[in-house]
């Protein structure tokens, strides 16, 4: 068995051994923070290199080739130039809230993963409010979206903040409503929980119990992370880059980081609340590691991601909006109410 | 003072250019905006003014035909078509019927390369950026062609006066052939991506309405008119070259909205290929171009003549006072006349649409300033 | 109508105006005085028969050493009628004048960029034109007027004949 649990059991005894628990808290707090940010860099690298190729071929192009194996280093390449950037910050800008925006929109899209079970064990800490907890943590990179349109002063990136405020409040409505679903028939706000309640083969999962909740979390969900076709606060064709069109350098690439992360982070939860999370899809099947199932499926739904974005035009502000308040909420309202009669019938 | 209650709003300003992914070229946009409706659109161009005009002045004849491939340089046979067509029928020059061919081959195959530029930079303006390879894979093929015949790949240069500067390899023929056999396909392809994609269809239809009497209010021209139920192509209405020997359609469309004005190019790239297949089934043999001396003086006179280029109307008012060179060149384009009117039907619209508004006219701005 | 017919139709509506009219490469060309320019040109356009309601070209030409002054080129057409016709008239100038005539965006909106266009290249003032800032031009273009016969700028210099 490949398991990754018993690793960090193992590491957390041997600390336990030799220092005070005080101290083996405080490392155990940096140590998974570090492991998290780590992992969750090189997903950002790979996803990165996927989007390229993924859009490449979709495009009849190859897209990087010369840097690495079938241009996989061309992220480390991008990162380093990134990194040696001159930071520019505008003269007229908000100083202050100019700099603390990339940091709360990375530190927002990072913080959902205390509640993300990788795996079997893999969760840096189970809480019993889960659902609420990554939802209302996400909601922060409104925030961060909004003080970089504010903070630097400039029309085209205040358009983008605007924008970006409008449309994740709207999207965090039908969000919440399309998982309560699940929490009804799951009966927990805990990840764990959730999970476990869909063990078995596969048409447990509870995207199969609530197919209506799905759709709306999954367009919603897009809607969220600001992929096409919602990609309005940042739509290059009409607000040259948005939000972030002051930013370069590491504020840049942060930006770009939560983007990715987010992503992950809307995929992950669409696995573990709609597709069984670590579960393989039949019980033979389980003699493969958890967390590897995770990761699989993860993978897919993000394709998915892709695939959307290199295939739909953007859709308007206005349409977005009518289509979130007209169309996903009732959606979502009805699948709570057909959820609450499957749950009295059966 | 009147004090106001509560959030105190206001109208802002916003340069859209001559920095901006979307006005295609360098053109800067004064928008005034109340949040993201815009009130008021100032188009400022001539950011790319050369003055051709002026140049034209000074040069010989043969040498300005150089100088037209960069007034429309997505469609630079079209502009050489259009000088060399004037020049020819202010001294009345005698084409080779073959030269004749030849030309309409080139111009609409180049016709059909700028529609698909702009069937690639007009999705890509509403966020769709996968239709945008796929058409330049099909450009790639006629950008193809243009170099086996005259080395070029952007400005040609091909015609001059009394006929063209190089007859066309025996490559080009079946490739031509080829690639009109699969052309009605791809423009087939293009549509299953985008024609009944909801999005698309809530993005363009009723936007930007342009109505035929503002059309022609406006002079506007080309595939834009005819998008507002105008059934208007100096092809039929005044054929030049050999243009009355094809048989073709012109597609017109009755609504004026941006969905129109895409799908009347795509409904002109098909009916391009239908002319471009009889021109090469009917190519005479012969001369390519009339032998005209290097220090050639036309005899005095003047000409107004125009023709059908792929962002509308192209025409050229030449005096000749005797000398070798012109004593006046007005050069009249499509997208001049076009972006004018687009504060008469982008107005009161949101930003995005204005995108979409703009992409749908096929402005080239170098054709705008010259 | 063909293009003799509808200069014969256009000579007898304006029989004491025109100065002058020809057939130049198919074109009906008629040329009128500086006085009577708008008053013919809204009369082309609102005549049943010539009904000439787009602007094809307008242009002006610098004839001020062989007949003092500048031309006035509008080439204007019909989509209904399909044919097109030419009125030229001559704004009298001498040397640096910058002479004035009534304005044609009182009859065509797209004489608008036209004219500014002239107004900026040649020096032809519009009276009664509603936007006569410079088009392509600098807004603060200060070099005279280019399109003028033997204007040089400092970055224009007429190429020396080889």
């Amino acid at each position: 068995m490949l398991e990754l649990d018993p690793i960090f059991d193992a590491i957390s005894e041997w600390l336990a051994s030799f220092l005070p628990p005080v101290v083996v808290t405080i490392v155990k707090g940096f140590g998974t923070a570090g492991v998290v940010l780590g992992v969750l860099s090189l997903f950002v690298l790979f996803f990165i290199w996927m989007e390229r190729k993924v859009s490449a071929h979709m495009q009849q192009r190859l897209g990087p080739m010369r840097t690495g194996w079938h241009g996989a280093l061309q992220t480390v390449a991008d990162a380093v130039k990134l990194i040696q950037k001159e930071d520019l910050v505008p003269s007229d800008a908000d100083r202050a809230v100019y700099f603390w925006a990339p940091v709360v929109c990375f530190a927002a899209a990072l913080m959902a993963y205390l509640v993300i079970p990788f795996g079997e064990g893999l969760i840096v800490q189970d809480l019993n409010i889960g659902i609420l907890y990554v939802i209302a943590i996400t909601t922060f990179t409104v925030v961060s979206l909004l003080m970089a349109g504010w903070g630097s002063n400039n029309k085209w990136a205040l358009l983008g903040g605007m924008r970006s405020a409008a449309q994740i409040v709207s999207y965090e409505v039908p969000l919440s409503m399309s998982l309560i679903g699940t929490i009804m028939i799951a009966e927990s706000l805990s990840m764990i929980t959730i999970v476990e309640s869909q063990s078995g083969p596969f048409w447990n999962w509870f995207v199969f119990r609530q197919p209506i909740g799905f759709i709306v979390y999954f367009i919603a969900a897009t809607a969220e992370a600001n992929r096409t076709p919602f990609d309005i606060p940042e739509a290059e064709q009409e607000l040259v880059a948005g939000f972030n069109v002051e930013y370069s350098g590491m504020k840049f690439a942060m930006f770009f980081l939560a983007e990715f992360i987010n992503m992950f982070t809307i995929s992950a939860l669409a696995v573990t609340l709609f597709f069984g999370g670590w579960m393989a899809p039949f019980p033979f099947l389980d003699f493969i590691p958890s967390w590897i199932w995770f990761l699989a499926k993860a993978f897919t739904s993000v394709f998915v991601l892709m695939w959307f974005r290199w295939t739909y035009p953007r859709i308007r502000v206005d349409q977005l909006m009518g289509f979130a308040w007209k169309f996903l909420l009732p959606l979502a309202f009805l699948n709570i109410i057909l959820t609450g009669i499957g749950i009295y019938i059966f | 003072m009147m004090e106001t209650k509560g959030l105190r709003t206001e109208e802002f300003m916003v340069n859209m250019g001559p920095q901006h992914p979307s006005t295609h070229g360098v053109c800067k946009l004064v928008l005034k905006m109340d949040g993201e409706l815009v009130k008021e659109i100032q188009p400022h161009v001539g950011y790319l003014h050369r003055s051709i005009e002026k140049i034209a002045e000074n040069r010989t004849y043969a040498q300005i035909v150089p100088f037209t491939d960069r007034i429309d340089y997505c469609a630079s046979m079209n502009s050489n078509h259009a000088y060399v067509e004037a020049v020819e029928r202010m001294a009345e020059v005698e084409v080779p019927e073959r030269a004749q061919y030849l030309r309409v081959i080139m111009a609409e195959l180049n016709r059909i390369a700028s529609h698909l530029l702009w069937l690639a930079t007009f999705t890509i303006d509403l966020g769709a950026v996968t239709p945008f390879l796929y058409a330049f894979r099909e450009r790639e093929e006629i950008m193809d062609m243009f170099e086996m015949t005259c080395g070029q790949r952007l400005t040609y240069n091909y015609m001059k006066i009394g006929g063209v500067n190089w007859d066309i390899p025996k490559e080009f023929v079946p490739k031509a052939k080829q690639f009109l056999k699969i052309l009605p396909g791809k423009v087939d392809e293009y549509e299953d991506l985008l024609t009944n994609n909801p999005i698309l269809l809530y993005r363009t239809k009723g936007i930007g309405v342009l109505s035929s009497e503002k059309a022609i209010e406006y002079s506007a021209s080309g595939p834009s008119i005819r998008a507002s139920g105008v059934r208007w192509d100096i092809r039929k209405a005044e054929p030049y070259a050999v243009y009355d020997k094809f048989d073709f359609n012109i597609p017109v469309r009755y609504n004026g909205d941006v969905w129109d004005r895409y799908k009347i190019r795509l409904d002109e790239m098909r009916e391009s290929a239908k002319i471009v297949e009889q021109a090469i089934d009917g190519l005479p043999e012969g001369d390519i171009a009339k032998k005209v001396p290097m220090t050639w003086k036309p005899k005095e006179g003047e000409v107004f003549c125009r023709i059908e280029a792929p962002r509308g109307e192209m025409a050229y008012h030449i005096i000749s006072d005797g000398t070798n060179k012109p004593y006046r060149v007005k050069i009249r384009t499509g997208s001049f006349c076009n972006l004018q009117l687009l504060p008469a039907i982008a107005t009161n619209h949101l930003i995005a649409d204005l995108v979409a508004i703009f992409g749908s006219l096929d402005i080239v701005l170098p054709e705008v300033d010259r | 109508m063909d293009s003799e017919s509808l200069l014969n139709h256009i000579n007898e509506l304006h029989k004491d105006i025109i100065i002058n009219s020809e057939l130049i490469t198919d074109v009906p060309t008629i040329e009128v005085k500086p006085e009577h320019w708008v008053e013919v040109c809204s009369s082309l356009k609102k005549d049943v028969k010539t009904n000439l309601h787009s602007i094809s070209n307008y242009g002006a030409v610098d004839y001020r050493e062989k007949l003092g002054g500048f031309q006035l080129v509008l080439t204007i057409f019909s989509h209904k009628h399909k044919h097109r016709v030419t009125v030229k008239t001559l704004v009298p100038a001498q040397g640096d004048e910058e002479p004035e005539i009534d304005t044609v965006t009182t009859v065509w909106l797209s004489a608008d960029w036209f004219e500014r266009e002239i107004i900026e290249l040649f020096g032809v003032k519009f009276k009664g034109h509603p936007d006569p800032r410079h088009l392509m031009l600098d807004d603060d273009w200060d070099e005279g007027f280019p399109l003028r016969r033997g204007w040089t700028g400092t970055d224009f210099i007429v190429k020396p004949e080889m």
